[in-house]
């Protein structure tokens, strides 16, 4: 019994110092990428190159979960609401689900999914090939040749891929209030743009740039910090993705209390 | 002669194994050291630490006066810039084709031209026997010839110090020989070397002198006939027999 509380009690430190570590050490990514960010050499070739892996290549995925996603929500929300004479409200409550929240969130799940995963396994590979090594040798920085691209081209890219994102959901919901639920196209488009507002498009999209900056810094992190060769490899890429969701959804909550105490509606 | 390198008892571990207690010796301007001992004997740390990728646990490391041991990253960027480290396995970069795995060092620390930057990629290639493999990626090079396409790009700016990590594993004996007439010509354009290899035949032909890890420190380092004459088990290592 005691032997049994003594192994948890280590297993729990164990853990949390674990958690600690990655905390302590993701923070001191982030200050020298803010060290670096700003001096010379720069390689803006290399963070164009990051827009087209990160944001470019991933346009269709996120389009597609987009418009599928506008879709069930329109079905749903307006098979739902039809019961009770609700279904004129569909534009209405979809558009602004997917502006203010849906869009900004699973189009950020997406890229950790697919860019986050892409990253961390990446740069892990080229650790444990010494590659990260020999840029270090060859006097050149890890941080502004791998980390600071690759931070920029999420930031740059996502907020795009979510405004892009934001337009085909709507217009998935569009086509399934107009096919599905016979409304008329015309009163959905003035639904739509009588009820979303600026500030919501911006709150929505302001978090993906929160959302960016979390996705590739785990995922830069992680993979620095591979260990355990090949193997390590495949283990970091999983904790890089399941610590980017994680920290978009936790980080979606505090991001909406914060826009609603700051414009008083979230 | 005056040390380029000094270690001054250098001590490092990795969580519970002690890797070197009390390392201290020093390679001379102009010198080629070979660094001889078993495997796991933390012969590469100790080229690793001397670019700044290991920190010692304790004692000092210096290059050129300088004692780099608490240096940032940023003060290592210029250290490294003066030392070649010859990876052994290439650790090329494999998003890169071989031209530009050798131009890279060339466009981040030198204002040439991209022609000028050609010539000199071509000459280095040409050097090690690998002209005709510009535009191959790393992946379709066979392991001899990444490890070759390692060592030209270490050396490309033709440094001051090189550190080579078994550069002749793995070679066939042409390569092999190729890879210690180079060592040689840079040795005579004043390069000082620190040659850690398994291969004595290797090591007697370009190390000017040779020392021996034992146990976490030097355990004997000296000319070929100095260490072949130390003692028993020095004699045994070099022939290769049961230690």
């Amino acid at each position: 019994m005691r032997q049994s509380l003594e192994s948890m009690t280590l297993g729990l430190g164990l853990r949390v110092t674990q958690v600690a570590q990655a905390f302590g050490g993701a923070w001191l990514l982030l200050m020298a990428v803010l060290r670096d960010i700003g001096r010379r050499p720069s390689y803006p070739r290399l963070v164009i190159e990051q827009v087209y892996q990160i944001g470019v290549r991933s346009t269709g995925l996120v389009l597609i979960t987009a418009a599928f996603t506008g879709m069930v929500m329109a079905l749903q929300f307006g098979l739902g609401l039809e019961k009770f004479g609700g279904k004129l409200y569909v534009p209405k409550i979809v558009s602004l689900s997917i502006v203010r929240e849906i869009g900004p969130v699973f189009c950020s799940l997406m890229l950790a999914a697919r860019v986050g995963a892409g990253i961390a396994s990446e740069i892990a590979s080229m650790v444990v090939t010494q590659q990260i090594d020999a840029i270090r040798v060859l006097g050149t920085s890890p941080i502004k040749r791998i980390v600071i691209p690759r931070i920029l081209g999420c930031l740059i890219s996502l907020p795009i891929l979510c405004a892009l994102g934001n337009l085909v959901g709507i217009a998935g919901a569009l086509l399934v209030g107009v096919t599905e639920l016979g409304l008329d196209p015309y009163f959905f488009y003035n639904k739509v743009v009588t009820t979303v507002t600026l500030l919501d498009l911006l709150t929505g999209i302001g978090k993906t740039v929160f959302f960016a900056f979390s996705i590739s810094l785990s995922a830069c992190y992680f993979g620095l910090n591979v260990k355990g060769g090949t193997r390590g490899v495949g283990l970091t890429t999983t904790k890089a993705v399941v610590v980017a969701s994680m920290s978009i959804l936790i980080s979606d909550f505090f991001l909406t209390k914060l826009f609603f105490v700051l414009f008083e509606k979230a | 002669m005056d040390a380029v390198v000094q270690f001054k008892n250098f001590a490092k571990s990795f969580d519970e194994k002690v890797v070197h207690e009390d390392v201290s010796f020093e390679v001379r301007r102009g010198e080629c050291l070979g660094l001889l001992g078993g495997s796991g004997s933390g012969k590469s740390v100790i080229l690793r630490t001397l670019v700044g990728l290991e920190k010692p646990d304790s004692g000092s490391v210096l290059v050129e006066d300088q004692d780099i041991s608490n240096f940032s990253e940023t003060e290592l960027l210029e250290i490294r810039k003066k030392i070649a480290y010859v990876f052994q396995n290439g650790a090329l970069f494999d998003s890169m084709t071989v031209f530009d795995n050798l131009a890279y060092a060339l466009r981040e620390h030198t204002k040439l031209s991209e022609a000028e930057i050609r010539d000199r990629v071509l000459r280095g290639l040409d050097d090690f026997g690998l002209k005709g493999n510009e535009d191959l990626y790393p992946a379709s090079l066979s392991g001899g010839m990444q490890k070759r396409v390692g060592v030209a790009r270490s050396i490309i700016l033709q440094p001051k110090v090189v550190l080579y990590d078994e550069p002749t594993a793995g070679l066939d004996p042409y390569n092999t020989r190729r890879i210690c007439e180079m060592v040689l010509r840079l040795k005579e354009r004043g390069a000082t070397a620190i040659f850690v290899t398994h291969d004595m035949p290797a090591a007697f032909s370009v190390c000017d002198r040779i020392a021996i890890l034992k146990e976490g420190r030097i355990h004997t380092i000296g000319t070929r006939e100095e260490i072949e004459n130390f003692d028993p088990w020095v004699s045994r290592f070099i022939q290769g027999e049961e230690l």
